[in-house]
């Protein structure tokens, strides 16, 4: 079974959302996206809600549920074994479900079945309403019949899902609050589900460990420095009772329970003590209620049960050369894996048309596939880098809450360095406190391919709001603006370099503020022997020959140390960074080193010229 | 698809045969963990008699679901609400043949046929003939793919014409019992009456079967007060009639003066006899709005604590209704139309789960006493009886075959005992009448 679509109302953040899946989906998106959102948002829905907090006037919509208020959660799962409702009695009966059809093309439900919806699914209610008397809030499963307006509260208005069933979809969770110790004991569900499914509660071996507490071979009643004391005390009890009992000090209180209760796993490293998971750091910990799972996964696999694996955040506390083969475990023991990662190159594992990026602007939420389809043969080599070979950087930039598309690699380099430069580092503390959101936390770069700034953009467009491209202050970095402009869906800022600058001229601009000061460190590092800022940047603009440095990438990151060293610099690429963040934010006015260029703008859009 | 029918005249056994046919059934075919059976009338009072006899069968308490035909179709409606916007589109449909009909088209679909088949393998269809056109058509979808078993009677249509589309559907099915055996009753008066009244012939006063014509209200007051004296110690008694009290002042006066004080005068003691009618959903919502207090006016705006509620019956269901409303939505205003329209629902509502408690003795119409039984009937003939003659004659029979023991008719209009349904020949008239009727007349 999988789950084929979530739709999403009035819970948390979210107003209204429909999220699609595909076999193996990876939720990517800025901070706050909602990307939890619909993992707590399935995890209710599936019942998993040891791992979903309480539910409080706070998993409503706007934070303050009327009575008539309700947040409704719907799931539409398919992937039944056969596509005949009349082979699935659990599901679909009178007081089950209602069979419904799914319409991979539209990505529909329909109630009838055809060509085109040929999938047999059901879809699951959770519905919940804040109580204004006893102040909690009321959740109700069902089976979802329509899409209409009636509320499940209302008598006899759905049939109830009954949570037997649930079993049988079998949706587990890697929460990203994983409970370290805990996690292997009968104290934890996942545990007891795991040993459950893998045969039951070892009985015979917990029997002779209690009988063996029971008796010890060397009880400490017997020892010799607690003899006396327990000697006198029975001696007290004999006067004082008759018939007194003896006392006997046993680990434990001697029964099943507690020896259940009492369970600690313990680690044994190579040729080290066998230490209490506590002790241990965290990447064994948080592998430990990884590999339950999959262990959980493997055994219902085994059986012909359903498994749904939803990941959150997977690389926590795992070593990087780790993240993705973790990923590609789960994806190959489960029938669907949902994945949110903050990790590009675990996310980048998942190809373009199972990456979903999720995008929200108010109580609106989007998810929308990197791709509708897999790449034809016919695709531009701009498509084919952005989907294939710079994956991982494009889902990086994707990330950020800007994304912007410079002319090149070269700029998404250079940004990088300079937001490195001025952001971290002692002096990147007690930065004046008017100044914006620091670049590198709201604007993700992407390294265009070819100069292709509208492609690109028009690409990107359609997975994030924020798109921001950037153009070169030439003549053919101005043509590439006129054709934006010119853009049906025209961006609604546009940023340029001043007149004839790139990149490279703002960095010798950067350079020129203490020229005296960088040119020796920088001529020794980079073993040149330039005069000064003015030779440096014709090694940057000559494009072939000897003494070229305009891809030399390692000569950026001198160059990039060098400004790091003078306060003058940095202060220069603070400017040049701040006016980028604040054009792209949309927060312009008054900012230094940037003017808006009246010329050019247009009623959709703003054109933003670079100018320090 | 597989139908079978059990048909025979009032009192013939016809659901105890469908329990039996049942039986057998699941002795070779036991119901699977999740079926049930289905049991379908079209009106509430045979649905509490199917379920009282299905309550009976040894290892089927909880296995059946005995509702009417309206509520199975809502239920269908409900749940394949989707579906049927695209079969149907437009709003989904509140009145009663709408929404057979819809459930009916619902039911043309293979995968709602299943879907049914999947919980009720079998399908009892009791009264039979009282369901037809939209009915009939979802009927005839159950059939598909559920085994029916159907029991009915035609000449116990009192709204219908010479045949029966449903019976006539049912009897071409193949598989077709006819019972001829009459077990309500073996009073051999009582049954020559009932098939000459079947058969258009002339009945005849003998056994337990009387027939008496009457000039006046007064007198008929006496004729039943006479037997009600007589019957009430024996057992149940119903007085039936064609037509509601308030369209006939023949019955309305007869029951009024049969329990009012003194009843017939000082000298003959008999009664007053607690006569009431049994209510009908109408009476009931009137009454209960006027209990609340709720104002006329459909648009009249009515606050919760403008109603006057009890702690107790209807009036209490009411207010565990405004009281979800306000906890739910948050509602405290309303407007008395859609109050009305709960008022509605609660009567229905109580109706549907209430056991109706029978009365020792009760006064109701031929069809609230449908599919009902009682040891001793009093058929009232007022002049009002409407329809032509096979209707009078359905209506007559299936007023007397409503008694266990014995039947008796008292016509408005002493010719009127010879004329159709009755034939009664004139002496009849005065084989069951007393010499000193004509004192026993109030002024």
């Amino acid at each position: 079974m999988r789950v084929l679509a979530l739709d999403i109302e009035g819970f948390r953040g979210v107003r209204k959302a429909r999220v699609v899946f595909s076999q193996h989906a990876a939720l990517v998106g800025p901070n706050g996206s909602g990307k939890s959102t619909i993992l707590d948002a399935l995890s209710l829905t599936f019942g998993r809600t040891q791992l979903v907090r309480e539910l409080t006037e706070h998993d409503f919509f706007g934070s303050a549920p009327a009575e008539a208020t309700r947040f409704r959660l719907v799931a539409t799962i398919g992937g039944f074994s056969t596509e005949e409702p009349d082979d699935h009695h659990e599901w679909f009966r009178d007081g089950r479900g209602v069979p419904k059809w799914w319409n991979a093309k539209t990505n529909t439900v329909e109630p009838q079945q055809s060509a085109h919806a040929a999938t047999l699914c059901v879809q699951i209610g959770l519905a919940a309403r804040f109580d204004h008397e006893d102040l909690k809030v009321e959740q109700l499963r069902y089976f979802h019949d329509d899409d209409d307006a009636v509320d499940p509260f209302d008598e006899d208005a759905v049939n109830q899902f009954p949570n037997r069933l649930l079993n049988e979809i079998g949706f587990f969770v890697l929460p990203v609050r994983r409970t370290w110790e805990a996690t292997v004991s009968f104290a934890s569900e996942l545990f007891r589900r795991a040993v459950a499914t893998l045969g039951g509660i070892p009985a015979q071996t917990l029997l002779a460990e209690r009988d063996r507490l029971r008796a010890p071979t060397n009880p400490l009643e017997d020892d010799a420095l607690l003899k006396p004391l327990v000697e006198r005390m029975n001696e007290q009890f004999r006067q004082l009772l008759a018939d007194a009992p003896q006392l006997k000090l046993r680990l434990t209180a001697t029964d099943s329970e507690a020896l259940l209760r009492g369970l600690v796993p313990h680690y044994a490293p190579s040729g080290g003590a066998v230490l209490p998971a506590s002790r241990h750091g965290t990447g064994i910990l948080s592998l430990q209620t990884f590999v339950l799972l999959l262990e959980i996964g493997r055994e219902r696999r085994k059986k012909g049960l359903p498994f749904i694996l939803a990941l959150e955040e997977p690389e926590l506390h795992v070593p990087p050369g780790l993240q993705r083969k973790l990923v590609a475990q789960a994806v190959a023991i489960s029938e669907q894996t949902i994945c949110t990662s903050h990790a590009p190159r675990v996310a980048a594992f998942y190809p373009a048309t199972s990456t979903l990026v999720i995008d929200r602007a108010g109580g609106a939420l989007s998810a929308t596939p990197m791709l509708a389809k897999s790449l034809a043969p016919t695709a531009t080599s701009v498509e084919r880098k952005l989907y294939l070979d710079d994956r991982s950087r494009i889902v990086d930039a994707l990330m950020h809450h800007r994304v912007l598309v410079p002319e090149g690699r070269g700029d998404h380099e250079w940004l990088r360095l300079l937001s490195d430069v001025v952001e971290t580092g002692e002096h990147a503390f007690g930065a004046t406190p008017d100044e914006a959101t620091p670049f590198g936390a709201v604007v993700g770069v992407v390294p265009t391919h070819s100069s292709a700034v509208q492609e690109t953009y028009e690409e990107l467009r359609r997975l994030h709001r924020g798109v921001v491209p950037m153009v070169d202050g030439d003549s053919e970095g101005q043509k590439k603006l006129a054709g934006l402009l010119k853009a049906t869906n025209a961006p609604k800022t546009v940023l340029t370099w001043r007149e004839g600058w790139e990149i490279e001229d703002a960095v010798m601009w950067i350079l020129s503020a203490d020229e005296a000061a960088v040119l020796p460190p920088l001529n020794e590092r980079l073993n040149w022997s330039a005069s000064s800022v003015a030779d440096v940047l014709a090694k940057f603009k000559t494009k072939d020959g000897p003494g070229r440095a305009k891809t030399d990438y390692l000569a950026y990151e001198e160059i990039a140390g060098v400004i790091r060293d003078s306060e003058a610099c940095r202060e220069r690429a603070r400017l040049v960074l701040n006016a980028i963040t604040r054009a792209a934010l949309g927060s312009h006015a008054g900012c230094t080193g940037l003017v808006k260029d009246e010329e050019k703008s247009t009623a959709a859009t703003t054109v933003l010229r670079i100018e320090p | 698809m597989s139908v079978e029918f059990i048909e025979g005249g009032a009192g013939t056994g016809k659901t105890t045969m469908v329990v039996e046919r049942l039986g057998q059934r699941l002795a070779a075919t036991p119901l699977g963990e999740h079926q049930r059976i289905l049991a379908l009338t079209k009106m509430h009072g045979s649905r509490r008699r199917v379920r009282e006899r299905l309550h009976g069968v040894v290892g089927l308490k909880g296995r059946f679901e005995s509702v009417t035909i309206d509520s199975f179709a809502s239920r269908v409606i409900t749940r394949w609400r989707s579906l049927a916007r695209v079969l149907a589109p437009g709003d989904l449909p509140s009145e009663f043949d709408a929404r057979c009909a819809l459930a009916g088209r619902l039911l043309e679909e293979p995968s709602v046929q299943k879907w049914v088949a999947v919980s009720f393998p079998i399908v009892i269809v009791d009264e039979l003939q009282d369901s037809k056109d939209s009915q009939l058509r979802l009927l005839r979808g159950l059939a598909m793919r559920c085994e029916c078993i159907a029991a009915g009677d035609p000449f116990q249509d009192l709204d219908g014409e010479a045949s029966c589309p449903s019976v006539e559907w049912a009897r071409e099915q193949g598989a077709r019992t006819v019972l001829e055996t009459t077990h309500r009753t073996n009073n051999a008066g009582l049954l020559a009456a009932a098939s000459a009244l079947r058969s258009g012939q002339a009945v005849t006063v003998s056994g337990g079967f009387g027939l008496k014509g009457v000039s006046a209200w007064g007198l008929g007051a006496y004729e039943v007060a006479a037997k009600i004296s007589k019957w009430l110690k024996l057992g149940t008694v119903a007085v039936i009639t064609p037509v509601r009290a308030t369209r006939s002042q023949f019955v309305r006066q007869l029951v009024e003066r049969v329990r009012s004080e003194p009843p017939l005068g000082q000298k003959w003691k008999v009664g007053p006899f607690k006569l009431h009618w049994e209510s009908i959903p109408d009476d009931q919502i009137t009454e209960t709005c006027r209990e609340i207090a709720l104002p006329d006016a459909d648009d009249a705006h009515v606050r919760i604590e403008d109603l006057t509620l009890a702690s107790k019956g209807r009036s209490a269901r009411v207010h565990s209704w405004l009281s979800r409303q306000r906890r739910l939505f948050g509602r405290t205003e309303f407007s008395a139309a859609e109050l009305r329209a709960v008022v509605k629902e609660v009567v229905h509502q109580g109706r549907v789960f209430s056991n109706r408690e029978e009365r020792r003795l009760v006064a109701l119409t031929i069809h609230q006493a449908k599919n009902r039984e009682f040891d001793r009937v009093i058929v009232l003939w007022p002049y009002e009886v409407s329809g032509n003659d096979e209707h009078k004659r359905r209506l007559a029979y299936n007023a007397i075959t409503r008694a266990k023991q014995e039947a008796f008719v008292v016509v408005q209009g002493e010719a009127r005992v010879g004329q159709l349904p009755f034939l009664g020949s004139a002496d009849a008239a005065a084989a069951g009448g007393r010499k000193h009727t004509r004192r026993g007349q109030p002024s």
